[in-house]
């Protein structure tokens, strides 16, 4: 029986500490020379899924699938001083008006489109908090000259403001599996004492390419404050259609096969 | 089943010794993933010993890092010699081993392939060596003889765990090259088909072949005809003419080898696949053209050696 704590803790130490993903092809070939042994394919991944489980790292599309290391000092989210926080529940809906009434119109999309705004933060079928955003936004859009259609689906991860933390961002990194935009919405009140972790979590999101979105009043979509616009991945179509195909009810499923289809506009 | 030996040497250099010891490695290796996802089995590693003090399989399996370190701790070819015979440990030679070297794929698993790395402190040693003993009164046979018992025991050792030992010899003729085609139930000899890499393989046959044959034979060891390896083949008048005169040869019986089929193209891909290490590609990647005629000549090379069972 292989020792799967062992193995795990030498994929952590085998990553890099600034984030940058490993592939799980490459992470067998340094593990199995670290440890002068073919490590088979059964036992990286249920050693990486334990490292995973325990949120010490995310893990991203491409390239065969990669992981990458979420720093230690994220854990602090997990036991710091949470009395200054806003419930996340009651920041959902001023999200939701903000990604209604702001987000939404700055994506500038052709008067030839179709958009939804889906709250998903309650677990349906997939197990764990890295596959659940708390939004997401999908948006479908024509063009006049053009027969191209442009789908995408951005995520949204949620935390109050004792939770920002690195691990938030990953977080957001895990759910473009199956979103083409992630974003990190954190609520960050001015001069509060969390302050001190932007400059870290705004480079990291920036490294990861995703976007942080920072709430400093939800009582108004001007309190928002987009600080980082996220990268389009190449997140691959089934992922996409599977993920839409669990978390739209019938109804939004019938309306954006219409609009794909050409049947409504 | 026990681990077959197979020795890659030339008296001359240039000729292709450490690209055929890669590439033969890393095709034995993949083939070996191949059969083990059949038969559900993990495959034996695949060795290969570098007695070469260039070092240059070393590097090409283990990279600059990596090597630099087993040179540092002293786990190499001429650790193991200096500690043996000149400092009187008697360390196996597994301890001096770098087992899964490989940063290459296929499939997704790395190369099953085990590392005896050399350094360039292995020429001096070998001087030092012989200087020590001599000084000590042991002749130069008996430290040939003396090197051939300890490397033949130890490696006797090491052959249920492995399915091939490759040794990677220096050109010209050492103490270990010869040790090497003495235990090698199989001896690839790569040959550039032109007029002065000809004179190197008559060289090689006149010079170490029959020697060793001689001792060998005294031995009741009888050596096992070399196979030559036609490499870096160009379509020139010189290689077709200098390819046809060496089948020729063999199929007349008028020399003491045997030669493959295959022939190992001149191609700008081998040099660079062999410097690709540190960007850990896959075996497809790697070899990408040449991987029909590596598969081809590890088909000739088991079955050669299934003939020397």
């Amino acid at each position: 029986m292989a020792d799967l704590e062992a193995i795990s803790k030498i994929i952590l130490n085998q990553l890099p500490d600034d984030g940058t993903p490993v592939s799980n092809r490459i992470m067998r070939i340094l593990l199995s020379r670290q440890m002068g042994k073919i490590v088979n394919s059964d036992n990286y991944f249920s050693a990486r899924d334990i490292l995973f489980d325990r949120g010490q790292i995310g893990r991203q599309r491409g390239r065969g699938g990669q992981i990458f290391r979420v720093a230690l000092e994220t854990d602090r989210g997990q036991s710091e001083d949470s009395s200054e926080d806003v419930a996340e529940a009651a920041l959902m809906a001023p999200l939701e008006n903000f990604l209604r009434t702001s987000f939404l119109p700055n994506l500038d999309l052709p008067p030839i489109s179709a958009s939804w705004i889906k709250n998903t933060s309650q677990p349906q079928g997939r197990k764990g908090i890295w596959l659940n955003p708390d939004f997401v936004l999908v948006s479908a859009a024509r063009f006049r000259l053009v027969p191209d259609l442009q789908l995408d689906v951005h995520s949204f991860e949620l935390k109050p403001v004792s939770k920002g933390s690195l691990q938030a961002v990953a977080q957001a990194v895990a759910q473009t599996r199956f979103a083409h935009y992630g974003h990190l919405v954190w609520h960050l009140p001015p001069n509060n004492r969390f302050e001190s972790r932007i400059e870290e979590i705004e480079s990291y999101c920036e490294h990861q390419g995703i976007g942080l979105i920072l709430i400093r009043d939800p009582g108004t979509p001007e309190g928002f404050e987009v600080r980082v616009d996220p990268e389009r991945k190449l997140t691959p179509a089934a992922a996409i259609d599977a993920f839409l195909e669990q978390r739209l009810n019938e109804k939004e499923q019938q309306q954006l096969a219409d609009f794909i289809h050409g049947a409504t506009s | 089943m026990s681990a077959k030996l197979i020795a890659v040497a030339n008296m001359k250099g240039g000729v292709g010794k450490t690209a055929t010891v890669v590439s033969i490695a890393e095709t034995l290796a993949a083939r070996a993933i191949d059969k083990s996802s059949k038969s559900r089995t993990p495959p034996k590693p695949i060795l290969v010993v570098d007695l070469d003090a260039q070092a240059s399989a070393s590097f090409a399996l283990a990279g600059n890092d990596l090597l630099t370190a087993l040179i540092r701790d002293g786990k190499t070819v001429d650790g193991f010699l200096d500690r043996y015979f000149l400092r009187g440990s008697d360390q196996e030679l597994a301890d001096f081993i770098q087992c899964q070297v490989s940063a290459v794929t296929h499939g997704e698993d790395p190369l099953s392939i085990d590392l005896l790395a050399s350094s360039p402190d292995l020429r001096k040693l070998e001087r030092g060596l012989i200087h020590a003993l001599t000084s000590k009164g042991f002749s130069l046979a008996e430290i040939e003889d003396a090197t051939y018992d300890l490397l033949a025991s130890r490696i006797a050792k090491l052959t249920p765990s492995y399915d091939y030992i490759i040794f990677d010899c220096p050109p010209g003729i050492s103490i270990l090259t010869e040790v090497a085609i003495r235990i090698a139930d199989l001896t690839i000899v790569p040959t550039i088909p032109d007029f002065l890499s000809v004179l190197g393989l008559d060289a090689f046959e006149q010079n170490v072949w029959s020697q060793l044959a001689t001792t060998a034979a005294a031995n009741a060891t009888p050596l096992k005809a070399p196979y030559v390896l036609v490499t870096k083949r160009k379509n020139l008048k010189i290689h077709n003419l200098t390819v046809a005169e060496l089948r020729k040869r063999v199929e007349n019986g008028k020399v003491k080898y045997d030669i493959f089929d295959t022939e190992i193209p001149e191609s700008q891909d081998v040099p660079k696949a062999v410097e690709l290490i540190e960007s850990f590609p896959t075996y497809s990647h790697k070899w990408g053209n040449m991987r029909t005629q590596l598969s081809d000549l590890a088909a000739e090379i088991e079955t050669a050696l299934k003939r020397r069972r």
